[in-house]
């Protein structure tokens, strides 16, 4: 089946199974109910005392209640996967879909949380009032440069961590990945030279989390469909008061001031991680014939990467890693974000960082035992990932005093793996017992 | 040093450069609001404007910051006498503008220090600045050295006659 109509084929069943399933996730009890008298002390009046408890003590409310596992994912639809801004009611479906996989690879309760709002603003408004029933957020599909200012904001004031996955989430695999590219070439952090084509929201916050990893600024070269970012680039000042982010990365990156058209950057370059237009043209194999020998490639647009892998490698690189499952080297988010959750909300951290998201990367790239070309990264089949990568993130934010509930990696290791796992249980026993209904005439996936 | 700054009045040399300079400030005015977009002449107006100064009749100064061989600043003002008020010369800085990687390194500073020295010599005692009224930085920048609002201009653009 080719790649059009194996597309076809899920668009149909996505289509077919939402109109069956009316929706993919749901609240189930958590606490025995013998009978009904059993509502006196899971509601009123004996809810009554729990509610004075945690009146006196907010905090208490992480222990009393299920706000220690509980996430909101909030998007205001302004930028949903490739279909732009479709507002929040569209955005539903994409966002069950992430609870789905919050829930099923780090047992954590994701509600999906699409709100009306226009500005940055209301958003930073609504989910600074939501904040007392959450753990944590993760945000998602806003457009940029709105994404940053209201991460940034909500990460100043919320005593919860927030995450915007459409950045964090793939910066943290990327770096993984380029961790263990480096070592499969025999290159070092500190002389690499990486472009980063595409300066939207996960090149942004790859750029910073390169940096904390130990990358030099100046080593490093952001371009976009205007050339090479730098300080003298006609549209600086127009940067400066609309996306103020990639304005101080101008300054920051790119030491030599190299300028023009981004082909010159990846003269001499050892990687480039491009998060940039579909292709398979973007990345011409000229450009990569023009970086140092044993290149690493990056093509993360879906659902075509910027060069087709094959022709990448022809022209010299030596590791290629797409966003796809087809190929080798599979950069996805869904390898970070459900660990790091587990892990910030075993700790019931009260924030989350680069330093925290680099403890994280060098988790996951550790976790692939022997690294080749077409090994950088795990797959998602791999489930002691997800723990392991809580413990790790768990263990950080102990050390960087963000967390509210110290353990040792080991405990959290252990207490990770065993909630993933019972939930797992949970959920096969319910498509087992048919409480979770089979989809209709079987859907068939390749395998 | 060859990469410290100097500041030094604008010569016949800089003109290009120091177009580039003023176009950019130009584009940087019509981000804050439309009444400020740039015409299609603005690289013809900024350099003719630049060879005013030069070899005007004294009514134009316009000094420029260099670092190495680059400029990297400009001020330019013009010369004016009052009516009806005291002190009767006032000079009033018109273009003012620093490279982005230029900005926090003192090299405005710089300007706005050799433009008082100048101002002092010529016993020139106001000294005013005009920008767009929706450019907080300027705004801040100017409140911070110590200015005040002291005129507004109001502005419409006039709609076609009805029919």
């Amino acid at each position: 089946m080719d790649d059009n109509s194996r597309t076809e084929g899920f668009n149909r069943d996505a289509l077919r199974y939402s109109e069956y399933y009316k929706g993919k996730v749901q609240v189930i009890p958590k606490v025995p109910v013998r009978h009904l008298q059993d509502f006196s002390i899971w509601y009123t009046p004996g809810i009554a005392a729990v509610s004075k408890k945690i009146a006196e003590n907010a905090e208490l409310s992480f222990d009393l209640t299920g706000r220690w596992n509980s996430i909101a994912i909030i998007t205001d639809g302004s930028r949903v996967l490739g279909l732009g801004n479709i507002g929040p009611e569209a955005a539903m479906p994409v966002m069950e879909g992430k609870s789905l996989i919050f829930n099923f690879l780090g047992a954590v309760n994701a509600m999906p949380l699409p709100i009306r709002t226009k500005t940055r603003d209301e958003f930073i408004t609504v989910a600074r009032a939501l904040e007392p029933s959450f753990g944590g957020f993760n945000l998602e599909d806003i457009e940029s440069p709105k994404c940053f200012a209201v991460l940034e904001a909500l990460q100043k004031v919320l005593s919860i961590p927030a995450w915007h996955d459409d950045q964090l989430g793939t910066a943290c695999i990327t770096l993984a990945g380029i961790i263990n590219s480096l070592r499969v070439v025999g290159k070092k952090i500190e002389d690499a030279r990486i472009v980063l084509l595409g300066s939207g929201a996960a090149n942004i916050a790859t750029a910073h989390l390169l940096f904390t990893a130990g990358f030099k600024e100046g080593n490093i070269i952001l371009a976009d469909s205007k050339g090479i970012l730098e300080p003298e680039r006609e549209d600086m000042d127009s940067l400066m008061l609309n996306n103020p982010w990639k304005y101080q990365l101008a300054m920051r990156t790119n030491s030599d001031r190299l300028k023009g058209p981004s082909e010159l950057a990846f003269r001499g370059a050892d990687a480039v991680i491009s998060a940039s237009k579909p292709g398979p043209d973007t990345i011409k194999s000229d450009w990569i014939r023009s970086m140092n020998p044993d290149s690493i490639v990056f093509a993360l647009a879906n659902p075509v990467p910027e060069i087709w892998p094959e022709v990448a490698r022809k022209a010299g690189a030596k590791i290629v890693a797409t966003g796809r499952g087809d190929f080798p080297n599979q950069v996805n988010n869904s390898l970070v974000f459900p660990g790091v959750f587990r892990g910030v909300l075993d700790a019931r951290a009260k924030g989350v960082n680069f330093e925290i998201m680099v403890a994280a990367s060098y988790e996951i790239a550790n976790f692939v035992k022997d690294p080749s070309e077409d090994k950088i990264v795990p797959n998602m089949e791999e489930w002691e990932l997800y723990p392991t990568v809580a413990s790790a993130v768990a263990a950080k934010t102990v050390d960087m005093n963000l967390a509210r509930k110290i353990n040792s990696k080991e405990g959290f290791f252990k207490n990770a793996k065993e909630m993933i796992e019972t939930n797992r249980k949970l959920y096969m026993k319910l498509m087992d017992e048919k409480l979770i209904k089979e989809l209709p005439g079987g859907m068939e996936i390749e395998k | 040093m060859k990469n410290s700054v100097i500041v030094r009045e604008l010569e016949e040399k800089d003109i290009n450069l120091a177009a580039e300079l003023l176009i950019r400030l130009k584009k940087l005015n019509g981000e804050f609001d439309s009444i400020f977009n740039v015409s299609d002449e603005v690289e013809d107006d900024a350099k003719k404007h630049l060879r005013n100064v030069i070899s005007g009749d004294g009514d134009h100064v316009a000094f420029v910051a260099e670092k190495g061989a680059k400029l990297i600043g400009i001020l330019t003002m013009i010369l004016l006498r009052r009516q009806y008020y005291l002190p009767e010369r006032e000079a009033r800085i018109v273009d003012f503008y620093i490279m982005p990687e230029a900005r926090r390194s003192g090299a405005g500073k710089m300007l706005i220090d050799r433009t008082y020295k100048y101002l002092r010599s010529e016993k020139i005692k106001l000294i005013t600045a005009e920008f767009p009224s929706l450019n907080p930085i300027a705004l801040s920048f100017y409140k911070r050295l110590g200015y005040r609002e002291i005129v507004g201009i109001y502005g419409k653009i006039i709609d076609d006659e009805q029919a």
